[in-house]
């Protein structure tokens, strides 16, 4: 009987390590991690081309150890297309060695021929896939995805890991709004705003990687603004200017530059904005809808060309004013540009639902007909409070 | 043992010389190092003794001198009274009595099994009993350094193979009149002693009692090693947990007392027993005690992240690279996938490969003489480490996880302990290999179960963290400093080491 029992559990245990075939598990050199993805319409069909720019990892990482790929290239572009977004991906497995794995993806570019179809579908597929991050980037390009995603970029030995870092420090540059996955979703769903993209587009006078071939100019990958959608099929795009306004309202901007005239000679003024407090409060007045704007913030002198010292009242007074005038100029014009549109991608709807829950509900299809309507009240004051290490122009001569 | 020798084992201590001197030797026939000494002693009567004594257990310069110089000198002293012979017999016996440690015994048996521990026997004609006089000694290891527990600051000497050196060890530690040394002999071949210290005041009765019943009811020919009393005595017979903390260390043992603790002192091995004791006893070391607790808190913290890596880093290896590769960060999955780029093997079978190659290193240079032992670690870790990558068995990645989890085993301090650590960790590799982090959490799930569910003589296993046990933290992962170090463990009888001196001067300064 003992014994019995004994025998069972030595097959028990032997069978539990011989027989399970460890379920699911793939390593990780088996899979092809893919770094980037652009979606193209292919031809006039409805054909979906999906660009996969995929890490090939022996090269993307320096030294190992291991023998290295030996082609130099860090990453593989490949290309497939499909009826749908999900076969053209499978498709892909036609090329590829490894299986296609997205978790790692970074980027994900649409073309514009693409977004005029719209982009439910795509999204759909996005945040219904488990392998998809939610904090994916998301863009769109005037250009060919493909070629995007082809590129080679920046400074990271991966191109994605490039676009990747420039998202994530592009706040400095103030160009482009910051836009990932989960924000792209919410902004669909919500059912009184509307997307926007962050532009991207390809730069060809970017300097030459190596110093003896200083004709070819090298293709650069740039943030260039923001397309608009409506609902989620693309509309259009913003000016550089309505992009500056528009990232007031959803992709608060690290710092801003301002750079002016001098008074009385041809020499420039720089200034930076570095700290700021943006608020939009929307208002009911007598059944009409308006929104406070208000912006605080410090301002910086960081270059200065001409012959000025803060210690004037009057000269700070000046910039002070010029600065006020270029930040109501962007907000007005992204603001103008929403109402002929009457597309709510400043996402006017969502603060009005946090502050009046119930008097929303009833504007909730009708949001973007009420937007040509509202008033804008904008209350801005900039204080000019440092000059920064220098409190003195720098006078050639003149210690 | 036959028929005829219990015969004559039992057989008591008769008057007659020749036949107390025939039937000891016939028991211990054919022994080379049985010394059989005769002597006459001539008072009024000539009187023959016999001295029996084991060479090697006896000191023979004592016999000489406690035995035999009186017994000789008082024949030459003696005046001869015209005593009757039943008088000389009784002036003997006056004799030995006078040595320091004597005893009398009436069977044969009972005077071959002290002449077996060092004793020296002498049987005197006309006399129907045997005296056993003190005479042991031998050669014995002075106390050394301790080999196994090493402190950087603390007591250099260590308990060693005789049992009364290693109780004197405690009593020069705790001169307290309630600390207790009750020996009994273990073992029907081998009568091996084995002393249970502790105070009376401050151990736990119930805990006494019970290492007590628990060490008499041990049915055993032969106790070598406290290792074999700890397999005997243990509450988790089939666990691979250590319930007992085994220490060489005497500040460690008298620690343990003062605590409230019961220590079991084996003959013949300098290992002791502390029992009750916690899971995280393997965890501290002495050295947390003598430097300071700051020193002492921040190296808890280190062993327990030690206990972390030493049982899970190759297992989170494993599931995160063959199941969850979308945790790792990319830069870092890069690197992963690049250094696997050429190994031939899944992720697991290069995790076994290595821990077996680790373990095979360590198991060799364990045993080896010393010289070759240097040569067996040189080799292994060139060999193992940079060849087997240069090589493409493995990925480099992985030798720094088996090197990490190799050196985190070394660094919990009871080898005990660090053993059913690294034990541990193949069972957690195999279902994490299998099954991935759902395999990992039910091998864990079932091991901290098991742990919980433990016992070390009456006290859970995992306090004072499961059950919570506020008072003990004083010294579990901190060690407060030793004026607030004031409690014993909540089994201690008397629980307050000493009144917190803080206390006290707040009382004084209410009732002032």
């Amino acid at each position: 009987m003992k014994r019995q029992v004994v025998s069972w559990l030595v097959l028990l245990i032997i069978s539990l390590v011989t027989v399970t075939g460890c379920t699911d598990s793939i390593d990780i050199n088996d899979l092809a991690l893919v770094m980037a993805i652009g979606v193209d319409t292919k031809g006039t069909s409805h054909q979906v081309e999906v660009t996969a720019q995929i890490a090939r990892p022996a090269d993307a990482v320096g030294q190992t150890g291991a023998p290295t790929g030996g082609t130099g290239e860090p990453t593989w572009t490949a290309k497939a297309q499909g009826r749908s977004l999900f076969e053209a991906m499978r498709n892909l497995m036609r090329y590829a060695s490894r299986r296609i794995y997205f978790a790692h993806n970074k980027v994900i570019v649409f073309s514009e021929a693409y977004a005029r179809q719209g982009l439910a579908d795509a999204i759909d597929f996005f945040s219904r896939n488990h392998e998809l991050r939610m904090r994916t980037w998301v863009a769109i390009t005037p250009k060919k995805a493909s070629d995007l995603v082809a590129t080679k970029t920046g400074m990271q030995v991966i191109p994605a890991d490039s676009i990747e870092k420039m998202f994530r420090y592009s706040g400095f540059a103030a160009k482009a709004p910051r836009i990932n996955l989960m924000q792209l979703e919410a902004d669909l769903l919500s059912p009184t705003s509307d997307p926007v993209l962050p532009k991207v587009d390809l730069l060809q006078n970017g300097l030459a990687m190596s110093s003896t071939d200083k004709k070819k100019s090298e293709t650069q990958v740039e943030l260039a603004g923001a397309g608009i959608f409506e609902r989620d099929r693309f509309r259009g795009w913003l000016t550089n200017r309505e992009t500056q306004g528009l990232l007031w309202f959803i992709s608060p901007p690290h710092s801003r530059v301002y750079v002016f005239g001098c008074p009385t000679s041809d020499q420039k003024v720089s200034v930076e904005i570095k700290k700021y407090h943006f608020t939009l409060m929307p208002k009911w007045l007598k059944n009409r809808l308006s929104y406070d704007v208000s912006l605080d913030d410090d301002a910086q002198l960081v270059e200065v060309g001409c012959r000025y010292s803060l210690f004037d009242p009057g000269n700070k007074k000046a910039v002070e004013q010029q600065v006020n005038q270029r930040m109501e100029t962007e907000i007005r014009q992204v603001w103008r540009r929403m109402q002929k549109e009457k597309l709510d991608f400043l996402r006017l709807g969502d603060h009005l639902k946090a502050m009046y829950p119930w008097r929303t509900e009833s504007h909730r299809d009708d949001f973007d007909q009420l937007l040509p309507s509202i008033q804008l009240t904008l209350h801005i004051h900039t204080q000019l409070r440092s000059a920064a290490l220098l409190q003195q122009p720098m006078t050639p001569g003149n210690p | 043992m036959d028929t005829l020798t219990a015969m004559r084992y039992q057989t008591a201590i008769s008057s007659v010389l020749a036949y107390n001197v025939f039937l000891i030797k016939e028991i211990l026939v054919d022994n080379s190092d049985l010394i059989e000494r005769p002597f006459t002693v001539t008072l009024d009567h000539e009187l023959d003794g016999v001295i029996f004594y084991i060479d090697g257990l006896s000191n023979n310069q004592l016999i000489s001198q406690a035995l035999l110089d009186p017994l000789i000198h008082k024949s030459l002293e003696q005046e001869l009274l015209g005593g009757s012979r039943q008088q000389s017999i009784g002036t003997i016996e006056k004799i030995l009595v006078t040595n320091p440690e004597v005893k009398i015994v009436k069977t044969v048996g009972e005077a071959i099994d002290n002449l077996l521990t060092g004793e020296s026997i002498v049987v005197v004609e006309g006399l129907s009993k045997a005296f056993t006089m003190g005479t042991k000694g031998w050669e014995a290891r002075m106390p050394s350094e301790p080999a196994t527990e090493l402190v950087v600051r603390g007591p250099r000497d260590s308990f060693t193979e005789n049992m009364r050196t290693n109780t004197s060890l405690l009593r020069r530690r705790i001169k307290d009149p309630m600390l207790r040394l009750k020996t009994q002999k273990i073992g029907t071949r081998t009568k091996t002693a084995v002393t249970i210290a502790y105070l009376e005041d401050v151990a736990n009765q119930r805990i006494v009692m019970d290492v007590q019943e628990r060490l008499q009811s041990i049915k055993i020919d032969a106790v070598l090693e406290s290792g074999y009393l700890e397999e005997m005595i243990t509450d988790a017979r089939h666990s691979p947990f250590v319930t007992m903390k085994t220490t060489e260390r005497p500040d460690a043992a008298a620690a343990a007392i003062l605590e409230g603790r019961v220590v079991i002192i084996s003959d013949n091995t300098p290992f002791s027993l502390i029992v009750p004791s916690y899971f995280w006893d393997g965890f501290m070391a002495s050295d947390d005690y003598y430097a300071s607790y700051f020193l002492g808190t921040f190296s808890r913290i280190i062993r327990l992240i030690a206990l972390v890596i030493s049982l899970t880093l190759p297992s989170l290896y494993v599931l995160l690279v063959s199941f969850h590769q979308e945790m790792i960060p990319t830069q870092l999955a890069l690197s992963m996938a690049a250094g696997r780029e050429s190994v031939p093997f899944p992720v697991l079978v290069e995790v076994l490969l290595m821990e077996i190659a680790f373990e095979l290193m360590r198991e060799a240079g364990l045993r080896m003489p010393r010289p070759v032992g240097q040569a067996v670690s040189i080799v292994g870790s060139l060999i193992i480490g940079q060849a087997a990558v240069q090589a493409g068995l493995v990925s480099p990645i992985m030798v720094i996880i088996i090197a990490v989890t190799g050196i985190a085993s070394f660094a919990i301090p009871s080898y005990a302990t660090s053993f059913t650590i690294r034990f541990l960790r193949f069972p957690l590799l195999l279902a994490s290999g299998m099954l991935g982090l759902l395999g990992f959490t039910a091998v864990l799930y079932v091991l901290t179960v098991h742990a919980l569910s433990l016992q070390s003589f009456g006290e859970p296993y995992v306090a004072p963290i499961i059950p919570f046990r506020p008072s003990e933290q004083k010294d579990s992962l901190l060690r407060v400093p030793w004026w607030k170090m004031n409690t014993r463990p909540t089994f201690a009888k008397e629980k307050t080491r000493q009144p917190d001196p803080l206390d006290e001067q707040r009382k004084g300064q209410k009732s002032g």
